[in-house]
């Protein structure tokens, strides 16, 4: 643990008190105690313990009603309970997992036992902790160009769409499984962070690019990738975090190696990268921005189909294929409806449209 | 502080599950003997004054507490006892559990000599 944890012991013996404390200080944890559950909902008041550890039976108010009266409360974050009780029996269980615990130990308990348990409870927070942070990332991407709409959550639907598809494909058995998918619709969204490091002058600009303009718009890849990959070195062991870099980087190199910034051909390109340089693609064809009119899903499919091979990896296009319904109806449901609004494309495309960079 | 003296112990605590318990630490082990001797004798007279004042729900709940100390600190018998006197007073009668009372008294009797003997080897 960087920083101690902070774990509110809620019991009213004192012996049984003082076991846990003593443990848990001797785990690392950073401990409060309180004597019955009115005690402790004050001190959860502060907003410091995500971790509670309460007996059950107690004086004023019992660990089942601290449940209750937990869970009927907004708090800033998750606050995770354990249940300490004496009684066995499937009834306490199912009583206190209802009142809203999310764990129980009997007495006695080993404190192996115990220390395996809140390291579960950390684990669980550190998920709230991570899904907040990528979902505040991606906010302050879209903050910067509040053109894109849900260009973001569009993004993402589309990345799942296509990493499942693939994922029934024996070849990507290994590579794409459940978590993997759910790590791309969590990091998907963080594709243009870098954008943040570009100037309005440029990431607003409603018209063409100019070579130099667009030199500078390219940087966005490398802004948003090397600020990934000092996160990613300070904490190598989280998986999203590499993906989301990943994907920062990559998603606009192609399959045939001429795109940027690194220049990367084929499958030197991350899977990630890979399917979101797709789904990126495919909503900004589809989308309307200040500068252009949405494309019909009928004109947009085939720039895909015509970019296999040359800028998309052919089995994900292909995989774009198969399951181009979804796309129509995310494209629907989440309000870049393709086919009622489609407009004709400007007669000539300009030198380089902002929404393909 | 209570000393551990395995010997006179050995009866009414298991060591071995203390200690364990206590994650190995010697001066974690006394101190918590020492915690639960003070508590739950004053539990034990708790527990005495709930009977003649005939209230049941207080018997009970000090019952429960002393069984949970109890288990922590490796007290088997006496963790037995004080579940088996929890247990009646569930059934709500003060008289059919006062023999459980009484038993747990005894329990206790022999814990608290085992506690307060001279170690064995300064006996000899």
């Amino acid at each position: 643990m960087s920083e101690q944890m902070r774990v509110l012991v809620v019991e009213d013996d004192c012996v049984s008190s003082e076991f846990l404390s003593a443990t848990l200080t001797c785990y690392g944890y950073a401990v409060t105690t309180a004597s019955n559950g009115r005690e402790a909902l004050e001190l959860l008041r502060s907003g410091q313990y995500r971790i509670v550890v309460s007996d059950w039976e107690m004086p004023e108010m019992n660990g089942d009603e601290l449940c209750r009266q937990v869970r009927a409360r907004e708090w800033n974050a998750y606050v995770y309970i354990m249940l300490v009780t004496l009684f066995d029996g499937i009834d306490h269980v199912v009583e206190g997992l209802r009142a809203g615990a999310d764990d129980f130990l009997s007495k006695p308990y080993h404190p192996e036992e115990l220390r395996v348990r809140l390291r579960t409870a950390e684990r669980i927070l550190s998920l709230e902790s991570r899904d907040v942070l990528l979902f505040a990332m991606a906010k302050l991407t879209e903050s910067r160009d509040n053109d894109t709409g849900m260009h973001l959550d569009r993004i993402r639907e589309y990345c799942r769409i296509l990493a499942q598809e693939l994922s029934a494909w024996p070849e990507y058995h290994d590579e794409i499984d459940g978590e993997y998918i759910q790590l791309l619709y969590l990091t998907s969204p963080l594709h243009d962070i870098g954008k943040v490091g570009i100037p309005d002058s440029v990431l607003l600009k409603p018209g063409p690019l100019t070579p130099e303009e667009f030199e500078v718009m390219k940087q966005h890849t490398t802004i948003g990738g090397e600020t990934l990959q000092a996160v990613t070195m300070a904490h190598p062991e989280a998986r999203y975090l590499s993906m989301a870099r990943d994907i920062a980087f990559t998603h606009h190199e192609r399959w045939d190696g001429s795109g940027y910034p690194f220049g990367l051909r084929e499958r030197e390109i991350p899977l990630c990268g890979r399917l979101t340089a797709l789904a990126d693609v495919y909503d900004a064809l589809t989308s309307r921005r200040i500068y252009k009119a949405k494309m019909g899903h009928a004109q947009a499919r085939q720039i895909i189909f015509d970019g296999s091979g040359s800028h998309f990896d052919p089995d994900v296009v292909e995989a774009f294929r198969r399951r181009e319904d979804e796309f129509t109806r995310v494209a629907n449901l989440l309000n870049a409806s393709p086919e009622a609004t489609a407009a004709p494309l400007a007669a000539a495309p300009p030198a380089v449209q902002p929404a393909l960079v | 502080m209570a000393k551990i003296d395995a010997a006179n112990l050995s009866g009414v605590i298991d060591l071995n599950e203390l200690m364990t318990r206590c994650l190995n630490n010697l001066e974690f082990a006394e101190r918590m003997l020492t915690l639960f001797e003070n508590r739950c004798g004053d539990d034990l007279t708790e527990l005495e004054r709930a009977f003649e004042q005939g209230d049941v729900e207080k018997a009970r709940r000090v019952s429960h507490r002393f069984a949970g100390a109890s288990a922590n600190a490796a007290a088997g018998r006496l963790h037995g006892r004080a579940t088996e006197l929890r247990n009646d007073l569930r059934e709500g009668s003060l008289d059919a559990a006062r023999p459980r009372l009484h038993e747990l008294r005894q329990e206790w009797q022999r814990f608290t000599e085992a506690m307060s003997s001279p170690p064995l080897v300064r006996q000899a």
